[in-house]
């Protein structure tokens, strides 16, 4: 996924991923929540999406998991952003940035 | 960086997939937990909150097939897992597992093996360049029969011709090899200087025959064989030069042929320019040679035959006398050479084809059964989150996993059984058998096909009907009524094919069966003979020929274990026999070219008690039907049936064109089979040696025990009298017979072989179906006996099923017989291509079969239990 094209949910999706665990270390629960409060509750990231993403993601380096206690005192899955995760991140902002733009031009012209 | 963090996750992905597995199962039914607190938290019932939590989720094992999926090097992880599945679900099944293997074996191994033969026979091309373009040229006789050539015919056609290339001449003989130890018979071909360069090859070592060296009066030259070269030779490499005695006279070695040449009409071990042809004559009525010519490149076939046509008519007007009513033909030589086995291979071939579509069927057939019984495997499979290209995959790697293992048994066979059919067809032809790694490849991926295509089934209805509905109707019908018919289909189609295959064999069973009861004609037993062929130039004379003979016949009588001893022109299935024109002087001549054929022997007094041929009028020839006295002809029964039905044929005389020779009939003696035992009734006639010599002579002998213990001593008889004369061919008449029998033998054997395959392979057809049938209906018949139906009905029932599919797959088998079954008659003997009493045979066979395979199933129909069936769903 580091290079080449991506299609533009998966690469929405990874980079929410990416943006939301720039705050710490999330369980898989904790991701999903934070990315309904970040989108304003736009996006609701189901398990069914989102444990296959994250998987894919580690075993692209990009985050690292590890167990932990969960708030609850319940042991969790954490995960947390790698160097090569950050790098993405900032790859995915420009990325997106220039296709948000190129979109808004789209739609702004007449 | 990341590609090793991929290795990594790929490796671990692979060893560690049991702890993968147990932290992915934490990780989601904590993730599940953590919702069901959030929802009490936020203030819902405990219930209430674990089904939103469940739903929000949806489904554990759903959340991680979608993770697996994701996984790097899933594909191969599943295809491990399919595999370790695969395997056990075989195992689980031995029986389904052990019937598809072998199918697929003996489908795959037994139509590669066939067709590798045919294919190495038939279709292959032969070892010389551009062979399509090589012709033979044959002389239509006005009765349109093929024969040779003349040697004036054989120039006029070289010098006039345009579309070809080359025409070359040659003519078998063999040949006297003496002055080099035991004096031997070698195998000689009489050809023309360009035979080898009209064929595109040369001599290893030494040179070809330069142009101009078979004219008369050339230097006597010789090519000898490999074969030669290193048995009697020793491989003496300075061979080349160094002078053979060959027929008592000197050639010069110049040339010695590659290992790999061969010759397909003649294992010659010697090959000489045809002048030196014992029997070389200018005269055009003798045809004696056979020509093979190379047709120009681009020029076609018509084209070339036209041209001969035009020859053969300018020949005609020339010479009327001879070559009036003749014509040319061209046959490719390819096909002449494969002429004889042809008919049998094609039918081997279209039955070997037959052989793999019912196999085929059959693990179609068998492969579709055990789908059905797994449909509610794969719907719940499907239920639990398994894609459908997942599924489709692992019931791919099973019908794979069966394949491999029956393709490679199937190689095996493929291997044995070219090599066992090798070993029993004419050699010449045999080095040329190998498996053909196309075919191996075809048949594999036809069996392929079939496995993956018929594997599928379960799968195909599932993206048909929503899962939940079909679980929910497991248990009330497996009923998928768009399989049956193509279940029963397949069975139908097996059986049909099984008949015309049992029909096929059983109609070459007797045909063969017809042939080895055909009377000989004379007796078989006890007889070693052997031929010989006295040099013209040491017994010129023909009382010098005869008197050698004669000594030979005394010296063979006198030693101890022989009975009788006598010589003969042409050994009957030694494949000799001398047909030639008579004329009868007691009727108007027929038109030339028009007179009737015999057998012409020339046979000494004690020939007919030692093959003890009976004498049914007159006399048979004694030692005063010497050359000063009248010459004197025994006939057959067939002759004088056919020209003096009425009258007497004692006292006629018959003149032979040939001999230009006149003789009195003086005796009549039974027929016998001279080529074959399928010989129509031919006529034969026998002039004594003493009156009509002849340089060549077949010795036979009649033993008191077994004949082949006294091969030494008779040809020590032989060289009491010549030191220097060869003899050859050294062999017992049963084993000539024996042989003659060899290919209709083979032909039948294997078809019967290939027969009974097919009765299994149709048995295991209608008994796997009937089975799969009786475990649908398990509940139904249940009810029945629960219902007071009594077992008799429920057996009847099942009997009946198996019944319609055997009795309508006879229907249609007997159609394709009867519509294709005349193809068959040039194999077969005094037997109709239509034999009712075959027809029955087989018929009864497949369906007393086919009852068999219904039994079992019907037995355990008869055998349910009621309270079980109904409660079996």
């Amino acid at each position: 996924m580091s290079s080449g094209p991506t299609t533009l949910m998966q690469g929405t999706l990874d980079l929410l991923i990416l943006k939301s665990l720039v705050a710490g270390e999330m369980h898989g629960l904790g991701i999903s929540r934070r990315i309904q409060q970040i989108t304003g509750g736009t996006f609701v990231v189901k398990p069914g999406s989102l444990f296959p993403a994250l998987h894919r993601m580690e075993e692209e380096g990009w985050i690292s998991s590890f167990w932990g206690e969960s708030e609850n005192n319940r042991r969790a899955k954490y995960y947390r952003l790698s160097k090569a995760g950050l790098k993405q991140l900032e790859a995915e902002t420009k990325r997106w940035g220039r296709i948000s733009w190129a979109i808004a031009q789209a739609l702004e012209a007449s | 960086m990341p590609p090793f963090v991929k290795v990594r996750s790929f490796l671990r992905n692979l060893f560690l997939s049991r702890r993968e597995e147990v932290d992915l199962d934490q990780e989601v039914r904590s993730h599940l937990e953590m919702l069901m607190e959030e929802n009490i938290r936020a203030g819902m019932p405990l219930r209430e909150a674990q089904r939103a939590a469940r739903i929000d989720l949806g489904g554990i094992e759903q959340v991680k097939e979608q993770v697996r999926q994701k996984r790097i090097g899933n594909w191969l992880h599943s295809v491990i897992s399919d595999c370790r599945y695969g395997v056990r679900q075989l195992l689980k099944n031995p029986g389904f597992t052990g019937v598809v293997v072998l199918t697929l074996a003996l489908g795959i191994g037994a139509n590669t093996a066939l067709f590798s033969v045919v294919d190495s026979i038939l279709l292959r091309p032969l070892p010389f360049r551009d062979s399509g373009q090589i012709v033979t040229l044959f002389t239509m006789d006005s009765r349109n029969q093929r024969n040779f050539v003349s040697y004036p015919d054989y120039a006029d056609w070289r010098t006039q011709s345009r579309e070809f290339e080359q025409i070359c001449a040659i003519v078998p003989q063999s040949v006297n090899l003496t002055k080099q130890g035991e004096p031997k018979r070698v195998i000689g071909g009489f050809v023309s200087a360009n035979f080898f360069s009209m064929l595109g090859v040369a001599p290893g070592v030494g040179r070809d025959f330069r142009p101009g060296e078979d004219a008369a009066g050339a230097g006597a030259v010789v090519i000898v064989s490999y074969g030669l070269w290193r048995s009697t030779f020793g491989g003496d490499a300075a061979l080349i030069g160094k002078t053979l005695v060959l027929n008592d006279a000197p050639y010069t070695v110049v040339g010695i042929m590659p290992p790999d040449f061969h010759f397909p009409w003649s294992e010659a071990q010697v090959w000489i320019p045809y002048r030196n042809y014992p029997n070389f004559t200018q005269q055009r009525d003798r045809s004696s040679f056979a020509a093979i010519g190379r047709i120009r490149s681009g020029v076609p076939f018509s084209a070339a035959q036209a041209e001969m046509d035009t020859i053969a008519a300018r020949l005609a007007r020339q010479y009327p006398d001879t070559n009036g009513g003749r014509g040319v033909k061209l046959i490719p030589f390819h096909d002449i050479v494969v002429e004889d086995l042809r008919p049998q291979l094609l039918l081997l071939w279209s039955m070997v084809g037959l052989v793999l579509l019912i196999a085929c069927a059959n693990v179609a057939g068998l492969l579709s059964a055990r789908a059905s019984q797994r449909t509610h495997e794969i719907n719940v499979r499907a239920a639990m989150g398994a894609a459908r290209g997942r599924l489709f995959r692992q019931l791919w790697t099973e019908a794979i996993l069966l394949w491999m293992i029956g393709g490679a048994l199937g190689t095996l066979f493929a291997y044995w059984g070219s090599e066992a059919f090798a070993s029993r067809i004419p050699s010449e032809l045999a080095s040329s058998v190998r498996v053909d790694t196309t075919t191996l490849v075809f048949t594999l991926g036809i069996s392929a096909v079939t496995g993956l295509v018929f594997g599928l089934v379960p799968a195909l209805g599932l993206s048909r009907v929503d899962v939940a509905v079909r679980l929910k109707e497991w248990g009330r019908s497996h009923t998928l009524g768009g399989r049956e018919w193509l279940r029963q289909g397949l069975v139908i189609l097996q059986i049909s094919l099984a008949l015309v295959l049992l029909a096929a064999s059983g109609l070459l069973l007797r045909s063969l069966n017809r042939v080895l009861g055909v009377p000989l004609g004379f007796n078989k037993n006890n007889l070693l003979t052997l031929e010989y062929r006295v040099p013209r130039s040491k017994y010129p004379q023909g009382f010098q020929q005869w008197a050698f003979h004669r000594a030979v016949v005394e010296k063979v009588r006198g030693l101890p274990g022989v009975s009788s001893a006598a010589v003969l022109l042409a050994l009957p299935f030694s494949g000799n026999g001398n047909v030639a024109p008579i004329v009868l002087l007691d009727r108007p001549a027929p038109a030339r070219g028009q007179e009737p054929e015999a057998l012409t022997q020339l046979a000494s007094p004690e020939t007919f008690s030692t093959l003890s041929i009976p004498l049914i009028r007159g006399r048979i020839f004694t030692d005063q039907d010497s050359a000063d006295q009248t010459t004197v002809a025994v006939i057959n029964r067939a002759m004088a049936r056919r020209f003096w039905p009425d009258g007497d044929p004692l006292g006629r005389t018959v003149r032979l064109v040939q001999y230009d020779l006149a003789a009195t009939i003086v005796g009549i003696v039974g027929d016998i089979k001279q080529f074959s035992l399928e010989d129509p009734e031919q006529l034969q006639i026998y002039l004594p040696y003493a009156q009509r010599p002849f340089i060549f002579a077949t010795l036979i002998v009649k033993t008191q025990g077994e004949p082949s213990t006294l091969a030494k001593s008779v040809q020590q008889s032989v060289w009491a009298v010549d030191a220097d004369q060869p003899v050859w061919k050294i062999r017992t008449l049963t084993s000539l017979i024996d042989l003659s029998l060899g290919p209709r033998q083979l032909v039948a054997s294997l078809l019967s072989g290939f027969a009974g395959l097919v009765l299994l392979l149709a048995s295991m057809g209608i008994y796997g179906t009937l089975a799969y049938v009786v475990l649908q209906r398990t509940q139904e018949i249940g009810i029945r006996l629960a219902l007071g139906g009594q077992r008799g009905d429920i057996l009847t029932l099942i009997l009946k099923q198996g019944g319609r599919l055997a009795v309508t797959g006879l229907a249609i088998g007997f159609a394709i017989l009867f519509a294709f079954a005349p193809l068959v008659r040039s194999l077969l003997f005094d037997t109709s291509a239509r034999d009712p009493l075959t027809y029955l045979a087989v018929g009864a066979l497949l369906l007393s079969a086919a009852l068999v395979a219904c039994v079992l199933p019907a037995r355990r129909a008869m055998c349910v239990d009621p309270i079980v069936a109904l409660r079996y769903e």
